[in-house]
């Protein structure tokens, strides 16, 4: 057997072991490649600078375990949300993994800001329904909720007393989206009908899809995947996850920019390329 | 079908009517669509319960693992409604160092596959392959960060393909399934389009 047969048939477990060597090494010992940061993430941030004091902001959450480090952008998002002087969050989600939300809010250290629970920010937690929950948020906050996440009623909570319950009191939608229904459901029922302004944290894997409604503006600014996040954490100089786990990133692509090529150098010097040719 | 059609006709009326009646029974339909998709997260539970119980009566195969998804359920459920409900230590427990670890860890495993898809699916065996793989090439290194800073005209070229051929793709593909979205609504607004209530064309 040639040596371009034995790298057509490599053990795919080979590729794995590589994979493996080469992303924890570059975990352990990051280089720092430089990032750029495209126009959409500056765009998400100019559209938090820009909140003023008593603004209020709808966060909306579609995360889960499995997609998490898909918006690792959350916890710079809230911490950046949270230096913003004087403004208000309310926090609802249309994935069941409240938790995990909590532990994100948590994360950004929401006290160490002076953020005070029920007067600067109030946790709605999971609402079922998906788009129809949207549809019902959009048409009345209010009257979809009596009891926040933890139980307490909403009537005690200083910030829920401040509220009108129209989204015309919403200055912003922050959606955190690594799921459906997701932001695409925000977007349709929150953001279009009442042209509220509205910016996104996703996964990566949604860019393409995205950069249609960021075009038209029904996306403000975006921060999807770990190379945006990475950019976005300099941005508000806060380094962190993703900007620690981009050079991993990278690696992991060259890695396998090499195997495609490998593989093709080896098949076009393999004897069944020949026989083809013929 | 009367129901539907009536409901719809509301939602849509309140995208196009500000008027008082309208949005407040809008909005009380919307209340109750959210009530009863709560309802049948409970409904769900109680299918999966009957559907694995089958299961291991029947003795399917992997009947095993039907008896360990009930007894996982149930362990899950007792510590969520122990109070402080979802937040009792054991419920939290099992959250944080169970499943917000397990999952991820699956997830994590796609990264290994791709690799090796790659390496065996992206061969230069015709033309049309060929540009495939040399655009997957050009979006990888685009992706990654390291690629624009140390070869700038793949930003460009990366950035084109996700401007022009990507997006005109993926508007087409938005407004089809908006127009076939908004031909079955008009469908089941007039009674044309039964198929939900279980009767075939």
């Amino acid at each position: 057997m040639s040596l371009a047969e034995k790298i057509l048939r490599l053990d795919r477990r080979v590729i794995f072991v590589i994979i493996f060597i080469v992303g924890v090494y570059f975990a352990i010992n990051p280089i720092g490649f430089p990032v750029i940061t495209q126009p959409w993430v500056n765009d998400f941030y100019s559209e938090i600078e820009a909140l003023q004091p008593g603004d209020i902001v709808l966060v909306h959450w579609s995360v889960q375990a499995t997609s998490a480090e898909q918006v690792a952008g959350a916890v710079p998002t809230m911490q950046h949300l949270y230096r913003q002087e004087g403004i208000k969050m309310i926090h609802f989600s249309l994935g069941i993994q409240v938790d995990l939300l909590d532990q994100l809010i948590d994360e950004g250290n929401p006290a160490a800001h002076g953020k005070t629970y029920g007067e600067d920010w109030i946790q709605l937690g999971y609402i079922a329904g998906g788009e129809t929950a949207c549809a019902a948020i959009g048409s009345d906050i209010k009257g979809n909720f009596q009891n926040d996440w933890y139980g307490t009623p909403l009537n005690n909570l200083k910030l829920w007393n401040e509220i009108s319950g129209s989204m015309k009191d919403i200055k912003l939608i922050v959606s955190l989206s690594s799921f459906d229904p997701g932001s695409d459901a925000v977007r349709r029922q929150l953001q279009v009908p009442y042209e509220t302004p509205m910016i996104l944290v996703g996964g990566a894997g949604g860019l393409t899809a995205n950069m249609q409604w960021y075009n038209t503006k029904q996306y403000l600014g975006m921060l999807l995947g770990m190379t945006d996040n990475s950019a976005y954490e300099i941005l508000i100089n806060m380094p962190g996850i993703a900007a620690r786990s981009t050079d991993v990133l990278s690696m992991l692509y060259v890695v396998a920019i090499v195997f495609i090529v490998i593989g093709n150098m080896a098949y076009l010097m393999s004897p069944q390329r020949r026989l083809r040719l013929r | 079908m009367i129901l539907t059609s009536v409901v719809a006709a509301i939602a849509i009326c309140e995208y196009y009517l500000q008027l008082p009646a309208v949005l407040t029974t809008a909005s009380f339909m919307n209340r109750t669509g959210v009530i009863l998709a709560a309802f049948f997260i409970g409904f769900g539970l109680v299918n999966i319960v009957r559907s694995h119980t089958r299961a291991i009566t029947t003795r399917r195969p992997k009947w095993i693992f039907s008896i360990w998804l009930l007894f996982v359920t149930a362990v899950t459920i007792i510590t969520g409604i122990l109070p402080p409900v979802t937040q009792h230590p054991y419920y939290q427990w099992i959250y944080n160092y169970l499943f917000s670890t397990l999952e991820p860890a699956v997830f994590s495993l796609i990264a290994f596959f791709i690799a090796a898809v790659a390496f065996r699916a992206f061969r230069v065996r015709t033309w049309e392959s060929s540009i495939m793989m040399f655009f997957a090439v050009v979006m990888m290194l685009r992706n990654a960060p390291l690629g624009p800073a140390l070869f700038p005209p793949v930003g460009i070229l990366g950035d084109w393909v996700l401007n022009v051929p990507a997006m005109a793709n993926n508007r087409a593909v938005s407004l089809a399934a908006s127009l076939g979205i908004i031909a079955l609504g008009v469908r089941t607004l007039l009674g044309l389009e039964r198929g939900y209530l279980g009767v075939e064309e």
